[in-house]
């Protein structure tokens, strides 16, 4: 077993020296941005940040369990208070247009304004920062951090980052700064005003579309699209970067009309060049005893997608699938050759297909 | 799912000596009241009967019924026997109940012939897979198997949960779990598979190194199915097929491996968690040749919760006793390799291996290693192991299988209460304390009270006991012989034909000595025997599994177990109604609720919490206080 003294040894050696902090009743509060307090109501709240726009009264919890009333202050309870900090290749986020092979220091604290059940990280998004053992780092640190680690990128990703929206902005505006991109892995439940201030510093965000009726978002995520859709629009026109991820789960939206549907929509308004990553399904969550996602509807999908006319179609999860690679839009040539988070190929030269010189749309310098 | 498959164990091991049993009991008894006057005698013949029943019922279930008929086909034919027999036996008494028999009856038969069981099959399974193909389904000896067609892909389910998708498996585990361990070693010759999918073994033979592939399944059926949905691969000489336990296997292995590789995902049963324990790890050090390596897989997380990482602790006390090196590759799934030798963990080294193999691989690469075998990443790992404590892994302190149905209920109920995780801290000197509270509070009552309070405790401490010590022998079974589904019938049988002899013997007694006189002996006899298995439970891991001894001293324990409690009911009734001079009901109903509740709650008491968190000795240490409590109730409560 690993001895107080060990434990010391690697922690010296190790840059996860974080002082784990369950104190969060303090210090780590801050109060939220983006809410206002309702007149005449004793202590009552409204949170305006995500379209749930929870009414909370005095010691309420939000719905996504990161935002609670105190004396009719709202505060932010996952502040400069990560549950999980993680280096990843970026491709696992996934961004397949921002700096392959990079790094990216990974950051969430607990809580979701969702509640899907095929959820990856259930361990932390369903419960509240106040019940999970945190890290104490703030945002100064986070970004020392990064830097210290060789990574060119924060992700604020893992659980909905729009929980720790005021973590995530504190830290960005750092980085942006010293020159880190910042990068998020959102489901896009976020109102307007919130995401404009965010847009202004972050640089690429990956978002969930996880459907595209009103159906599925009710059924397994308890939510609805529009604001999803609101959200990759605002994005586009603040000229964020955007990646789509469509997990598809057999049976639930895998309709090819539904799909042809949403890639049609995805062309009209974001553009041709907006990478899509369908990913494949395994058994998660309270989803377990579903079958994974046969790859040939994914194939499916990815025919309609490009149909559609969109330039860069993905599949996720099938290690050593061609639907990895990057093909140039005009010669059609493999321009990133991948196989799991290994780039076999890399035929980008300052941004341009090597062997016809078009453009591929993409952040690929820091 | 694994809670409820738990829970099967729970509810049909209580099943019989309680809910069933008080349903049958009493409709049994009321009938029986309807045809005769003695009633006295009517109360141990009718338990008689009735567990009797249950035990033929279970033996003929086990070996007869269920591997030739569906369960729907059984359960009417055992609706429609039961009814008939009833309505055959009071033919002559009460209309209302007659017509109610009589209606059970007809409905029973016409689900029997018109067939509709099968629609019921089919009804069930698409309540459970939906509206997907089904292209197969049948229970084997070990498991239920269903395949389901997805488009062009076959997804094979053992019991309810995916096992394998052909032909796109999950590359990650496919691949991670073949190549990794090979790619640690130095030169793999001699390999050892357990309870892999068949893919892994189609990874592994790429490898033109290995001489020798021994692949130990123990479901035939499974293999069987998945070969028929795959497209058939040539023949590999090389890989020899074994159909039995894994444990088995490995216990007497002629030969020597340099890799053994464990398809298991996590030990969230009892049959499961023996490829995890300390005894395992030992049998294992055995069989591997210097430099060799065991490879296994568990539950990893980006965050630890409690629950994963006293699951992961307690697997890796139980590896680090047993081997020199423990490295862990975390992830989700986190990867476990047990070695007695230094294990070079560079990325750089291991991607040179795997080209000088020639073997090339879809996700495997210089960037997946790299990432898979991050230092930082590993020494956090360690970092989230529990510091402060010495819970191991054992085939009877099975912690890494408490903690993996404690981590699967947290999907359920994520937002858990703190509360509930103060049941991992239980001690035994808190079971001390409850039961020494208890105590106290019967002898306050006992004085105003008397002697009934030590009737009613004695039958309840039997039935709590008894059928703690019950569930403790089924666990004690599958931890031995793995599967324990197939014989649960048998088992069960003995323990109910326990309860049938042990109240007929009780009705003996009655009739020639005083029932109270009769029902102290059987506590006294409870007690020594209670203190008998305590001192010698090593005898479960002594005695050979595969000995005719050791089958037939678990029949004896559970029927011994049973006579107990069907003594004790049956004496408890009449010294209940001796000491009482209340309506025979009335005493029936406060010793066969004292029963009733004593064994519900060491069922579900004994298989979800104290078993799996104190383990065989402890608990067998608290039931025998328990016992000891109540037959001290006798001295220490006088008569009235
Ligand atoms: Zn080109």
């Amino acid at each position: 077993m690993l001895s107080r003294r060990n434990f010391l040894k690697l922690a010296l050696f190790t840059p996860f020296l974080l002082a784990k902090t369950r104190d969060t009743e303090k210090s780590l509060y801050k109060e939220a941005l983006y809410y206002f307090r309702i007149q005449n109501k004793k202590n009552q709240v409204e949170c305006q940040l995500c379209p749930r726009g929870c009414l909370l009264g005095d010691g309420d919890l939000g719905f996504c369990r990161a935002r609670k009333n105190i004396n009719g202050r709202l505060y932010a309870l996952g502040y400069g208070a990560p549950c999980a900090v993680h280096v990843d290749p970026i491709e696992k986020k996934p961004f397949f247009h921002v700096i392959p092979q990079s790094a990216s220091l990974s950051i969430a604290s607990a809580g979701c304004n969702l509640r899907c059940k095929f959820c990856q990280n259930w361990q932390i998004s369903q419960v509240s920062p106040m019940e999970t053992v945190n890290y104490e780092l703030p945002p100064r640190k986070v970004v020392d951090m990064a830097k210290k680690m060789k990574c060119k990128s924060i992700a604020y990703t893992y659980t909905e980052p729009t929980n720790f929206y005021e973590y995530m902005l504190d830290t960005a505006r750092i980085a942006k700064k010293e020159g880190i991109l910042n990068v998020s892995h959102t489901n896009g439940y976020i109102n307007r005003k919130p995401l404009e201030e965010l847009s202004s510093l972050i640089d690429a965000v990956n978002v969930d579309l996880k459907g595209f009726d009103d159906a599925f978002y009710a059924k397994l995520c308890e939510a609805n699209l529009k604001p999803v859709l609101d959200t990759l629009k605002i994005l586009k026109t603040k000229g964020v970067w955007i990646e789509i991820t469509n997990l598809v789960i057999p049976g639930y939206n895998d309709r090819e009309e539904t799909i042809r549907e949403m890639c049609i929509w995805i062309k009209e308004n974001l553009g041709e060049d907006v990478p899509l990553h369908f990913t494949r399904f395994f058994p998660m969550y309270l989803m377990n005893s579903l079958s994974p996602t046969p790859v040939s509807t994914l194939e499916k999908a990815r025919e309609i997608a490009i149909s559609v006319g969109l330039s860069y179609v993905y599949l996720g999860n099938v290690p050593g699938h061609l639907g990895e690679n990057t093909y140039c839009k005009r010669c059609k040539r493999a321009v990133l050759k991948r196989s799991g988070f290994n780039l076999l190929e890399n035929n980008l030269k300052d941004g341009r297909c090597k062997f016809c010189g078009q453009e591929i749309k993409g952040i690929w310098k820091a | 799912m694994n809670i409820i498959q738990m829970g099967t164990i729970t509810v049909i091991s209580t099943f019989p000596s309680s809910f069933l049993h008080g349903f049958l009991f009493n409709l049994a008894f009321s009938l029986a009241r309807l045809s005769q006057d003695e009633e006295r005698n009517t109360v141990g013949q009718v338990y008689f009967y009735e567990m009797l029943g249950t035990a033929v019922g279970g033996a003929s279930l086990t070996y007869f019924f269920i591997p030739n008929f569906d369960v729907y086909w059984i359960a009417n034919l055992v609706g429609f026997v039961s009814n008939t027999s009833i309505l055959l036996t009071y033919a002559s008494r009460k209309k209302s109940s007659l017509l109610l028999c009589a209606f059970f009856s007809g409905l029973f038969l016409f689900l029997l012939v018109s067939g509709a069981n099968k629609k019921l099959v089919q009804f069930s399974l698409k309540r459970i897979w939906g509206e997907k193909e089904i292209i197969f389904s049948e229970n084997s000896m070990y498991q239920n198997l269903t395949v389901i067609k997805n488009d062009s892909e076959y997804t094979v389910y053992t019991d309810g949960l995916p096992y394998t998708t052909v032909p796109n498996p999950d590359t990650f585990y496919i691949e991670e779990v073949a190549h990794l361990p090979l790619l640690f070693h130095p030169m793999p010759k001699q390999v050892l598979l357990l309870s892999v999918p068949p893919e892994v073994a189609k990874e592994v033979i790429k490898y033109p190194s290995i001489e020798r592939i021994d692949y130990v399944e123990m479901d035939p059926r499974l293999l069987q199915i998945v070969e028929a949905v795959s497209k058939k691969g040539e023949e590999e000489r090389k890989v020899k097929i074994y159909f039995e336990d894994g444990r088995h296997f490995v216990k007497k292995a002629k030969h020597k491996y340099d890799v053994i590789i464990l398809g298991i995902k996590s030990p969230n049963t009892l049959q499961t968690n023996r490829f995890f324990t300390f005894e395992f790890f030992e049998d294992v050090k055995n069989i591997l040749n210097e430099g060799g390596l065991y490879f296994f897989s568990l539950p990893g997380s980006n965050y630890y919760t409690q629950e994963l990482r006293m699951l992961n602790t307690s697997v890796f006390i139980a590896a680090k006793e047993t081997f020199n090196f423990v490295y862990v590759l975390p992830g989700s799934p986190n990867f476990f390799i047990l070695t007695d030798s230094r294990v070079d963990m560079s990325a750089d080294i291991l991607y040179e291996k795997l080209s000088n193999h020639g073997v090339s691989a879809n996700l495997i690469s210089k960037a997946h290693l790299d990432y898979k075998l991050d230092n930082r990443k590993r020494e956090w790992f360690l970092m989230q192991l529990e510091e402060k404590t010495e819970r191991k892994n054992t085939d009877f302190t099975p912690f890494a299988f408490f903690f993996s149905i404690a981590y699967e209920n947290l999907k359920i109920s994520p937002v858990t209460l703190s509360f509930f995780r103060n049941i991992y801290n239980l001690k035994i000197e808190h079971l001390f304390l409850l039961v020494l509270f208890t105590l106290l509070l019967l002898v306050l009552v006992g004085a105003k009270k008397g002697r009934s309070v030590t009737l009613t405790f004695s039958v309840f401490t039997t039935g709590l006991t008894m059928t703690m010590t019950e569930v403790i022998f089924l666990f004690a079974y599958q931890t031995i012989y793995g599967y324990v589904l197939y014989a649960l019938g048998i088992l069960l049988s003995a323990f109910m034909t326990g309860c049938a002899g042990g109240s007929i013997a009780g009705a003996r007694i009655e009739k020639r000595f005083r029932s109270f006189e009769g029902l102290v002996v059987f506590e006294i006899a409870a007690t020594i025997f209670l203190l008998v298995i305590l001192f010698n439970a090593t005898i479960f891991k002594e005695m050979d599994p595969q000995s005719i001894k050791l089958h037939t001293l678990f029949l004896a324990l559970l029927f011994i177990s049973g006579f107990f409690i069907g003594a004790e009911f049956t004496l408890g009734v009449s010294s209940y109604l001796d000491v009482n001079r209340v309506d025979q009901r009335k005493g029936i109903g406060v010793i066969f609720a004292s029963d009733l509740i004593g064994g519900f709650f060491g069922a579900l008491a004994g298989s979800f919490i104290i078993f799996p968190i104190l383990g065989l000795k402890e608990t067998l240490v608290i039931i025998f206080v328990l016992k000891l409590s109540s037959l001290s109730l006798f001295l220490l409560i006088p008569k009235k």
